[in-house]
């Protein structure tokens, strides 16, 4: 029976690398047949691609600051209170948690345009850029934050509450508390940020990402690409050392009850600037709302958005919602392994994420165009390994994250009294469910909103609401793209609110 | 030094304190039995100010603690409180752990770590020292500040034998030293015998003097 | 319960994955014009020849390079059949690389010669041209640059006039055909004096279409349906056609091809010639994508008010035959 545990444990594994790692390697393999000489040129940044990755890496840094403090304040306001604002703001996070970044820039591009140099200066693009991509992540960091909240150790919050005033516990016991999901926030929100390019092309800002883009369309040599994108990844996986550092904390931390929800006391300035914070979670909600409906007022709009726009809508969720359920199967024996041994299968794991889009997209062509024994390219099943090949590596590490806060002895007494089937099927999956929960939401949720990938790989004929948006957007067809972009938001917000049900009722 | 006066407290459905009256004067150590889920930690979280009560007062060096909590926040209360499950943070040291409710005072929290015999581990995470020794620590983070309003939650249980007795005559010593009220929570009345100079029972909302010990000096 | 919901969603997944293909002949067109556009063309096509179409449109975020991409990337095994594109510059470096493949429909025969690679591996279906936007209320009529180089005249001060940077789409194009026709020396010299007055370089057609339209520009280059569309909002805008009085102005041609290796190789041909009809480039430029017919006295966009064009006189592969020196020299000029 052990065996058979094995044997699972190493297929998911293969079938997790070959979906996360598949395309990268297939890059890498096609890159040994370039000549060495060439490939110090490619893979060493000029001046000028210097000083954009520079500028990719702040710009990165600033979303992942600004999306980390707001989503943390704002998770410190919320925890403390049972307020209107708190539950208004933890609704709006849950709401908005799947609205792809480009939706919010549809919101504020109105903004942005009378800002000084059209929103799209030098200073007022990047701005813009950091404002609406961290906006877009917010609900990300909130819920970290959140839920690393929820899950503290209460008494030790009421030993701090009785030893100091409530302003030096936030400073020396709850923040370094939070340090760890504060951090893993961070990372997300910059290695999702680095290698994505839409948001500030939006603004006119040109990324390493959208370097790398043209690189491969100049060169239309994906091997090129693959090379001119290094240092990116590098940034990348320099972002992964304090998430791995989280992982190795969450799975140290002792089991103990939640907090009690207090009032606490921390002064006129400090309340005044969570209570800001809050009422940012709840901004993109509210103006995502208030500007797509303005946009789309008339019926018109809905029925040519919808008569043009219901195939892919459906197109898109099946995708998303394939792509969760093919993730967290492998995710779910891939999620102990990592659980056990954490230092090297963490980098296996989350390096992928740091991968351009289109590269993952040209990866994906160089493995799967060939002659098959079943057509596997060209089909709608492209879709499916783009969105894997990008975000599975997410619901392996969400569940590990989770799967870490069990208490063993749960486990190991279910091993003593039942096989390992049974032991997995009646006691570990159902106390892994919420994990599973929010694993299947995250992938779901940026797989709705992948565009550089699935452009390469979507099957003619079949595209997705994402790339259809994006077209749109070009042609400035905001009406239209508001009424879209109101029926993605409405199929989203249901899924996410399922999950949450789904969450409550088992946690 | 610590009374409640006609105090009514009920969590959920379950009527916890039912116009409970007690006094514990300076020096004395109330020992508090009770079955399971009686009440006995709601009891000493009243006190601490992390639970308000529904009716009633509570009044410690004879000012009312308010039963709005806003009135007294807990840290001005100037109490000592151990934890059933000691709730050290874990991401200080034992050593900071200490010298947190002393105002930094590191010298201090390294004089009482050696009184409680756990000088050698100062340095350590709560995570790095066994249970027993977190207990001790978490002892000692109570008795540190030397208030003169010490609560106790159980600080014997899951000991050893050997441990308890040598515990016991520890947390006797630093009451008697600054003269504390104390209220002592466990499930075992002989952990207190000696300390104590009386045991409540406190059982479907009622507090109940059972006996009275002579305190052991 | 739970896993009765469970096992109907992952069901439902499943099926909804499986799609039945049909059995009509089709054809497969990757396609770089927006889609708005280019869908009720397509969809016209169907109708008429029975065809159905499979099509993958370009995003702009991908500065619509995304599928010259994706066909380059699956040169060992094409998938599409078809390559549309809004512009010249990807269908010819794709035709550099071997990707590919002559045809010959006969609507190509009324184009000219410009307008057509002479082994049928594209053709041109419609244009946009190059045009100076001006904003009305800052500048009187007897007082609005006319040409190009007028933007280097010390008539206008720089800091009013705008430009996108010329290293992408078409103000790539256009700095490449200026290589191609008045010399790398002269176009060199009009790039690094346009940067030395201060001229705003925005980073892209619209954005200077923006600047004009919102009075924060006096005048700007741009393309004619950026230009068209700010006169159709209402904008206190006109367009000049540059330089009418000497060479003429760059005419930006969409272009058709087939793609190498095609599977569908006949509908592929019927596509093409469908998409080179006169009366798909009047659909076209009714809805706004194109201004200007490629063939001469052909229709023009209302937005021209009956005004003709005078193009310049250069051919597409001599244009692109410049992109890469111009970008290198105006990178340096630009400091990008």
């Amino acid at each position: 029976m052990k065996t058979l545990g094995q044997i699972a444990t190493a297929a998911s594994f293969a079938i997790f690398l070959l979906m996360a790692w598949g395309p990268i390697l297939a890059l890498f393999s096609a890159t040994l047949s370039v000549p060495h000489a060439e490939l110090a040129g490619w893979l060493i940044p000029g001046a000028r691609r210097g000083w954009i990755l520079a500028q990719t890496i702040v710009y990165a840094m600033a979303v992942a600051f600004f999306a980390t403090a707001t989503g943390t304040a704002a998770a410190l306001y919320c925890w403390r209170r049972n307020d209107l604002l708190s539950a208004t703001a933890r609704r709006a996070a849950l709401l908005t948690a799947a609205i792809p970044p480009y939706l919010h820039a549809l919101a504020w591009l109105p903004i942005s345009a009378a800002l000084p140099g059209h929103g799209a200066g030098e200073v007022t693009g990047w701005l813009s850029a950091v404002w609406v991509q961290g906006l877009a992540l917010l609900p990300f960091c909130f819920g970290l934050a959140y839920f690393a909240l929820k899950d503290l150790d209460g008494h030790g919050i009421e030993a701090a509450r009785i030893y100091g005033s409530d302003r030096k516990m936030l400073l020396r016991i709850l923040l370094p508390l939070l340090r760890p999901a504060c951090l893993a926030a961070a990372s997300l929100a910059l290695l999702l940020t680095l290698a994505d390019h839409s948001v500030p092309s939006l603004f006119s800002r040109s990324t390493y990402a959208m370097e790398v883009f043209e690189e491969f369309s100049a060169s239309h040599d994906a091997r090129r690409a693959l090379l001119t994108s290094l240092p990116l990844v590098l940034a990348g996986i320099l972002t992964l050392i304090p998430l791995a550092r989280f992982w190795r904390n969450a799975a140290q931390r002792p089991r103990s009850g939640g907090a009690k929800p207090v009032a606490l006391e921390i002064g006129g300035l400090a309340s005044l600037l969570l209570r800001s914070a809050a009422a940012l979670a709840v901004l993109p909600a509210f103006a995502l709302f208030a500007i797509l409906l303005r946009e789309a007022v008339h019926p018109a709009l809905w029925a040519q958005a919808i008569t043009a726009g219901a195939g892919d809508l459906a197109t898109s969720a099946e995708v998303a919602a394939l792509a969760a359920l093919v993730a967290i199967l492998p995710a779910l024996l891939v999620s102990r392994s990592l659980n056990a041994s954490p230092g090297r299968l963490w980098w296996l794991i989350s390096v992928p994420l740091a991968m351009p889009s289109a590269l993952v997209g040209a990866g994906l062509i160089w493995m799967w165009n060939r002659d098959l024994p079943i057509e596997i390219y060209g089909v709608f099943w492209m879709l499916v390994l783009a969105a894997l090949a990008r975000f599975a590596p997410l619901a392996a590490l969400v569940l590990a994250v989770w799967r870490s806060r069990l208490d063993p002895a749960l486990l190991e007494a279910a091993a003593v009294f039942g096989s390992p089937p049974r032991a997995f099927f009646r006691v570990e999956l159902p106390m892994l469910s919420p994990g599973i929960a929010a694993g299947c939401a995250a992938v779901f949720a940026l797989s709705l909103a992948e565009l550089g990938a699935s452009l390469l790989v979507a099957p003619p004929g079949r595209g997705t609401l994402a790339l259809r948006i994006f077209n749109y957007l070009h042609y400035g067809a905001s009406g239209v793209v508001a009424a879209l972009s109101f029926c993605l938001m409405a199929s989203t917000a249901g899924v996410m609110l399922l999950t949450a049900k789904l969450w409550k009722t088992q946690r | 030094m610590i009374e409640f006066q006609d105090v009514c407290k009920r969590l959920g459905n379950t009527v916890v304190l039912n116009h409970a009256n007690l006094r514990v004067e300076r020096g004395e150590c109330v020992a508090i039995v009770g079955p399971s889920g009686a009440g006995k930690t709601t009891l000493l979280r009243l006190v601490a100010g992390l639970e308000m009560p529904d009716s009633g007062s509570i009044l410690l060096r004879g000012v009312d603690a308010g039963r709005d909590g806003s009135l007294l926040p807990p840290y001005q209360r100037a109490i000592g409180f151990q934890f059933q499950d000691s709730a050290l943070w874990p991401h200080m040291s034992l050593l900071q752990n200490l010298a947190y409710g002393l105002n930094g005072d590191k010298s201090r929290a390294l004089e009482c770590l050696k009184r409680a015999g756990l000088s050698e581990l100062a340095s350590r995470l709560p995570a790095e020292v066994s249970g027993g020794e977190a207990r001790r620590a978490a002892l000692a983070r109570a008795l540190a500040p030397e208030n003169d309003i010490v609560l106790l939650d159980e600080p014997l249980s899951n000991l050893q034998k050997s441990l308890r007795v040598e515990i016991a005559n520890w947390i006797a010593r630093e009451l008697q030293a600054v003269h504390a009220a104390c209220l002592w929570v466990t499930h075992d009345p002989s952990d207190t015998e000696g300390i104590a100079t009386r045991v409540l029972t406190i059982e479907d909302g009622e507090l109940r003097e059972t006996s009275t010990q002579p305190a052991q000096t | 319960m739970r896993t009765h919901f469970a096992f109907a969603l992952s069901a439902l997944a499943l099926l909804a994955g499986c799609h039945q293909r049909n059995s009509r002949p089709e054809v497969v067109v990757y396609v770089s014009v927006d889609q708005v556009h280019a869908e009720p063309v397509l969809r016209e096509f169907e109708r008429r020849s029975g065809i159905a179409v499979r099509a993958v449109y370009d995003v702009e975020a991908s500065k619509t390079t995304g599928l010259a991409n994706r066909i380059a990337a699956e040169r060992s095994r094409p998938q599409a059949d078809v390559f549309w594109n809004g512009e010249f510059v990807q269908t010819l470096r794709l035709q550099a690389e071997g990707l590919l493949a002559p045809a010959n429909p006969p609507a190509a025969a009324t184009l000219p010669d410009l307008m057509r690679d002479p082994q049928g591996q594209w053709f041109a279906n419609g244009a946009r041209f190059r045009a100076i936007l001006i904003h009305t209320g800052r500048l009187a009529p007897a007082n609005r640059p006319q040409r190009l180089d007028d933007f280097v005249s010390p008539r206008w001060p720089g800091t009013d006039l705008a430009i996108a940077l010329p290293l992408f789409g078409t103000s790539a194009a256009q700095a490449a055909a200026l290589y191609a026709t008045i010399g790398p020396g002269k176009a060199r010299e009009l790039y690094r004096l346009l940067s030395q007055r201060g001229v705003r370089v925005a980073d892209g057609n619209s954005v200077v279409r923006d600047l004009v339209a919102q009075g924060r520009a006096s005048a700007g280059w741009t393309d004619s349906d950026d230009s068209c569309e700010a006169i159709a909002n209402g904008a206190p805008v006109e367009m000049v056609l540059p330089d009418q009085d000497g060479e003429g102005t760059l005419m930006v041609p969409g272009t058709v091809a087939k793609v190498a290796g095609a599977r569908h190789s006949h509908q592929a041909e019927t596509l093409i010639d469908f998409l080179l009809q006169p009366s798909t480039e009047k659909m076209l430029i009714e809805s706004g994508f194109f201004q200007i017919s490629v063939r001469p006295g052909g229709p023009v966009s209302p937005c021209l008010r009956g005004r003709t064009v005078k193009t310049l006189k250069v051919s597409l592969p001599a244009i692109a035959a410049q992109l890469d020196s111009s970008r290198r020299d105006l990178t340096a000029i630009f400091n990008r």
